[in-house]
């Protein structure tokens, strides 16, 4: 939970004044790494999507005889502490973490981003009433929230995924609030204004649009985020419940391998970090790509 | 008290088959290890020095009758108070802090004599009227954690060092509560005087006195220099550090950041085995863990899914995935193979590993129009298995889960947060939990509880007048014969009923690194021999370091 | 000070909110308290009605809530459950050791951060610059408790540089202190460093556009005068930002750090506690988790006003 509300930055909302735009060397930041990253990322896709129809063994099914067995022909990423398969399980895997990050990361940027756009431009009390709102919700220790709610509920996917987005509305709320503002205060907007453009077709057109993009690039970010959290969480037994295989759940349950067979942790941790390497290198380029900060506008 | 322990730890692994034939039998006829004991040369005894022990958890407190004191906080409470009695590894029970106890004829009244010129801590000296301000203000204390075992008991003074355990009923094995907390005095002046503190505050007779306590940290314990057992302890001081991940505790023997730890998982038990340097002190008692079924709730209350579920275990791939190949036997009842009262009769006839036998039990479940889950005949039986989230207990459940699909049932893993898994357990709302069960000690105490109507330890909600009736047999004599004979009608009869099936025993070890000396070599004051003590407890008197 | 009144008001309904809101999630959750304390099998339904009377476990929950408030407006937390400790107690012994850790991980992560993130932002775009945003990336994929094994495998086993668990207070060695603390810092600042650094870049980046920094650049002034003195404070808005919400993150964040490490923290307390239903000691630590946020995200508004001169006279503030 810590590292969402690290999305919040606030700095987008500092006024840039207008300047000369320097030369972009960035532009050829899209060369091979970036193409790499985006078919990295679609392989995951990939697999998360058509994990069943794979020609992959079954995830699920132990097999003791094989266990913690290296890399070798019948299981090219080794096995697990089951004698499962690892590559299979990675592959089964990719669907919970990608979900869980998706939809995390939806409920939180629209419902988020919804809110504090809205609350950004309306201002006044409700602003005021929202914001103070969400600074309780900030402030409430969200692993009480978790905990609890984990236990009514139970451990689906879909729940925790529900829930870690819920949890990460308040910092949508805010940066998008934050963008709001800012852009709320560009030439373009007041121009808008000055040409007698209705409130709401300033919102519509002017400024969610602009606020949509940065947080849509945020969210990239936020997305490796989650994957990542996914780990913690399995760690302390909040994960998506057993047997199906998760990537925090299988570097967790690796842990106790970790001295006979270190490759059984190596394996789940390398393919999430590359994803969360490639989210966060297409997400950044992306949001060089649209961020208006230091154009003239 | 350590099987509350235990419960709280709670394994799983239920699996039931294979053919024991011998101590040392992995189930499928290869050799297991059991418990080693790897030692370096010990050498005479060293004065003075300081050793850290890493424990498996902290304790909430350390005042019987109050606080929950699990295994872990044994090991604490050992060099701070002396038991009353204690078991050796051999499994007999003699006094220790005690000079002697005597029963009547029937068992219902058990004097107890004290030794002269014992005081504790604070000063107090260690008399009947201690013992008794202990027993009747904190021990049977309303909303005592001891009055289950204490049930029916009273104490009378008899005169300054002797006093009377006055029972309701037969109980030839009662001195065996005299081990755990019911047997740990207490200086009841230093309690009474600390009030809501005292939990936090321990005040023994024992070889060491408590200096200090930051929870979670660091409990110090510093040798008592006035100990009632001349020359004893060696040790200047004690620094007990909780550690409760398993493999940073491990990382921390092999740094040397402590210079014990103790573990009851398989598989670190055989990771300790591996470091050079460190000194093995292994158990293998008649603790277990079990899947316990809820024999009031269908479709578990039908024998027949249980045995059907039972011959659906491999026992042997649970213990593999446990940690514990080559070293853990498969378990056959709630007694290790070391056990006086070990049943070979009841262990051959144990269930086996049969996929074929347990589909024809299912089957004639199945398709029983009266099948006490009210399905449809036809319809596959559906069950829930609960567990905490522990990381050895995760992998073992999938493989349960498996093994049970395997034979047609479908199987509902639910991970519960250990809270919610004993309420539930207590309350009866599950079908099949993970658990631990079995104790050292006298089958008429520590079977007793398991197999009683009503007592919170029958999770299984099972009881047989038979079962009844053998236990009050025991409970009435002490001729070893008669019991061994009566616990084995037990053991048949639980077997066939099967409330629990097993998944192998616990293995539990005391690894030191190699400067610590004779871990396990406290003595009884008649200087008979005690040897290592069961589920990762140890007795500190008698340690030294080199170190 | 002005601040600091408009903030108290804020404070006090935080605080009740979140108290009335942990106390009445934590008791509806399964599981007896009661059943925590005697221990399973000593849990007989006897002693259990007992426990339960002695704790008021089942008056209706406004009432025990209300008799919580009360307590707790004279400073009063009550005993935990499980140990009897008194939790006001419990939390001044943990609380400095989380805050500690956390605050360490943050000045290891900023002192890290800053140079880097200046660095590579005036180097952006260029091969250095990718390798940075590389590796910042690439910590930013390791989840903490795997940064905290390899951590204790590499420093802990390998070179036996520092301890593997543990903790020793301040008071008592300062040195062995630090060295106590220093991995689980590490572990949490390794992620907090990768952050912070994108952070500060990007700002900078935009930062070091402007027409000030052309004028110093015109004027000869030297790059690093240039970026530490003029470009670096417009760039820290979100720095400090993202800094003072770490700070209030760090108590629930600190929780598998403390476990690993076995480091007496206020984390590990709180899970401890939720785990083993010890509801008084988690009221006791939301209430302080709640506090210590508005307190510091308090303070960096004030840091804000501070920073900026335009804010400081009413022009538009961040979030």
């Amino acid at each position: 939970m810590a590292d969402l509300q690290l999305l919040d930055e606030p700095g987008v909302v500092v006024a840039a004044p207008a300047a000369v735009p320097v030369a972009r060397k960035r532009r050829d930041k899209r060369g091979l790494a970036f193409w790499l990253a985006v078919a990295w990322l679609g392989t995951v896709a990939f697999c998360a999507v058509f994990a069943t129809m794979l020609p992959v063994d079954d995830p699920i099914l132990p097999d003791v005889s094989s266990k913690l067995e290296g890399f070798s022909a019948a299981h090219p990423l080794g096995a697990d502490g089951l004698g499962r398969d690892q590559l299979s399980r990675l592959v089964h895997g990719a669907r919970v973490s990608l979900t869980v990050s998706l939809v995390a990361v939806l409920v939180g940027t629209v419902v988020g981003g919804t809110l504090g756009t809205t609350v950004g431009f309306v201002r006044g009390r409700t602003e005021l009433l929202v914001m103070a709102g969400i600074d309780v919700m900030l402030a409430f220790p969200g692993l009480i929230l978790l905990l609890v709610l984990l236990a009514y509920v139970g451990r689906s996917l879909t729940t925790i995924a529900l829930i870690v987005g819920l949890l990460s509305v308040p910092v949508y709320t805010r940066v998008a609030r934050a963008n709001t503002l800012a852009i709320a205060q560009r030439e373009f907007v007041h121009a808008a204004e000055v040409l007698g453009a209705r409130r709401r077709r300033i919102l519509f057109r002017e400024i969610i649009p602009n606020v949509a993009l940065s947080v849509a690039a945020f969210a990239l970010v936020a997305m490796g985020v989650v994957i990542v959290l996914e780990g913690a969480l399995a760690f302390l037994g909040l994960s998506v419940e057993a047997p199906d295989p998760t990537w925090g759940g299988m570097i967790s349950d690796s842990k106790r391998h970790m001295s006979d067979a270190p490759h059984v942790a190596l394996v789940p941790s390398a393919a999430m970090f590359l994803t969360v390497l490639s989210l966060n290198f297409v997400g950044d380029v992306l949001r060089r790509g649209f961020d208006t900060r230091d154009a003239n506008l | 008290m350590l099987v509350a322990a235990s419960l709280a730890a709670a394994a799983t692994a239920c699996s039931g088959s294979d053919d024991e034939k011998t101590k040392g039998n992995g189930g499928d006829g290869g050799e297991v290890t059991g418990a080693i004991r790897d030692v370096s040369d010990q050498g005479k005894p060293v004065k003075g020095g300081s050793i850290t022990v890493g424990l498996e958890a902290e304790s909430n407190g350390f005042l019987p009758g109050k606080s929950n004191i699990a295994n872990a906080g044994t090991s604490v409470a050992y060099a701070i108070y002396d038991p009353l009695m204690k078991i050796n590894s051999e499994g007999e029970l003699k006094p220790y802090l005690a000079e002697s106890i005597e029963p009547n004829d029937d068992f219902t009244r058990w004097t107890l004599k004290l030794r002269s010129r014992i005081e504790f801590h604070d000063g107090t000296p260690l008399n009947a009227d201690a013992l008794k301000a202990v027993f009747d203000d904190y021990l049977i204390a309303p909303g005592s954690n001891l009055l289950g075992g204490l049930a029916g008991v009273t104490m009378e003074k008899v005169d300054d060092l002797t006093v009377a355990y006055v029972l309701e009923q037969p109980n030839s094995g009662f001195p065996y509560n005299l081990v755990l907390a019911a047997g740990w005095p207490f200086s009841p002046t230093a309690a009474k005087a600390a009030g809501e503190d005292a939990p936090a505050k321990p005040v023994g007779t024992g070889p060491f006195v408590f200096k200090s306590w930051e929870r979670d940290s660091r409990l110090v314990v510093t040798r008592n220099e006035d100990y009632w057992q001349k020359d004893l302890p060696y040790l200047d001081e004690i620094v007990f550090r909780p550690i409760p991940d398993e493999d940073t505790r491990i990382s921390s023997l092999k740094t040397g950041d402590v210079d014990v730890v103790q573990s009851l998982r398989q598989g670190t038990v055989a990771k300790l085995r591996d470091i050079d340097g460190v000194d093995n002190y292994e158990f293998l008692g008649n603790n277990t863990g079990i899947s316990v079924f809820n024999t009031a709730k269908p479709p578990v209350d039908d024998v027949r899914v249980r045995r059907g579920l039972a011959q659906a275990t491999d026992q042997t791939q649970l213990i593999d995935v446990l940690g514990g190949s080559g070293m853990v036997p498969v378990a056959t009842q709630l007694f290790s193979p070391d056990d006086a009262y070990y049943s070979e009769a009841a262990a051959k006839k144990w269930y086996k590993y049969d996929p074929k036998a347990a589909a024809k039990d299912l089957e004639s479940y199945v398709n029983d129009p009266e099948r006490s889950d009210g399905k449809a005949p036809g319809s596959p039986i559906t069950l829930r298995y609960d567990c905490p989230p522990d990381p050895s207990l995760n992998e073992l459940t999938q493989l349960i889960q498996a093994l049970w699909n395997a034979v047609g049932v479908e199987v509902e893993l639910r991970q519960v947060e250990q809270a919610t898994h004993i309420s539930e357990a207590l309350s009866g709302d599950f079908q099949v939990k993970c658990f631990r069960a079995g104790q050292e000690g006298d089958p008429g105490v520590t079977l007793y509880p398991i197999f009683t109507e009503g007592s919170p330890l029958n999770v299984a909600r099972f009881s047989d007048p038979g079962i009844d009736e053998a236990l009050a047999k025991i409970r009435a004599t002490d001729d070893i014969t008669e019991r061994k004979a009566e616990v084995e009608k037990i053991v048949e009869i639980a077997n066939e009923n099967i409330p629990a099936i097993y998944a192998g025993q616990t293995l539990s070890v005391v690894a030191v690194r190699d400067e610590v000396k004779n871990v396990d070599g406290w003595t009884y004051p008649d200087g008979s021999k005690g040897g290592t003590s069961p589920n990762g407890t140890n007795v500190w008197a008698n340690v030294w370091t080199t170190g | 000070m002005r601040l600091v009144l408009t903030k108290l008001p804020t404070l006090v309904l935080t605080l009740l909110v979140v108290s009335f809101l942990t106390f009445m999630l934590t008791s509806l959750l399964p599981g007896d308290p009661e059943v925590q304390i005697l221990g399973p099998d000593n849990a007989t339904p006897e002693a259990r009605a007992q426990v339960r009377e002695d704790l008021r476990l089942d008056d209706p929950i406004p009432t025990r809530y209300g008799a919580w408030l009360a307590d707790a407006s004279t400073g009063d937390l009550g005993r935990s459950y499980r140990s009897g400790q008194e939790v006001s107690e419990a939390i001044k012994e943990r609380l400095p050791v989380t805050l500690e850790i956390g605050l360490l991980a943050i000045g290891i992560a900023l002192a890290i951060a800053i140079p880097l993130g200046t660095w590579s932002a005036y180097k952006a775009g260029t091969t250095t610059d990718r390798a940075i945003t590389g590796a910042t990336f690439g910590l930013l994929a390791v989840p903490n408790f795997m940064m905290a094994i390899l951590l204790i495998l590499v420093f802990a086993e390998g070179f036996g540089w520092l301890p593997a668990t543990g903790w020793t207070r301040l008071t008592e060695d300062p040195l062995d202190n630090l060295r106590t603390a220093l991995l689980p810092a590490l572990s949490l600042a390794i992620g907090e460093l990768a952050v912070f650094t994108r952070l500060l870049r990007s700002d900078m980046i935009a930062t070091l556009q402007q027409d000030s920094i052309t004028m110093a650049r015109a004027k000869g002034i030297s790059p690093a005068r240039i970026l530490f003195r003029h470009a670096l404070r417009p760039s820290s808005f979100s720095l400090m930002t993202v800094v003072g919400l770490q700070v209030g993150a760090i108590i629930s964040g600190s929780v598998i750090v403390e476990t690993l490490f076995a480091v007496p923290g206020v984390g590990r307390l709180l899970v401890d506690s939720i785990l083993q239903r010890d509801l008084q000691v988690v009221q006791g630590i939301a209430l302080v988790i709640a506090a210590s946020f508005v307190i510091i995200n308090g303070v960096v508004d004030l840091l804000y006003s501070l920073l900026d001169p335009r804010i400081r006279h009413g022009r538009l503030a961040a979030a």
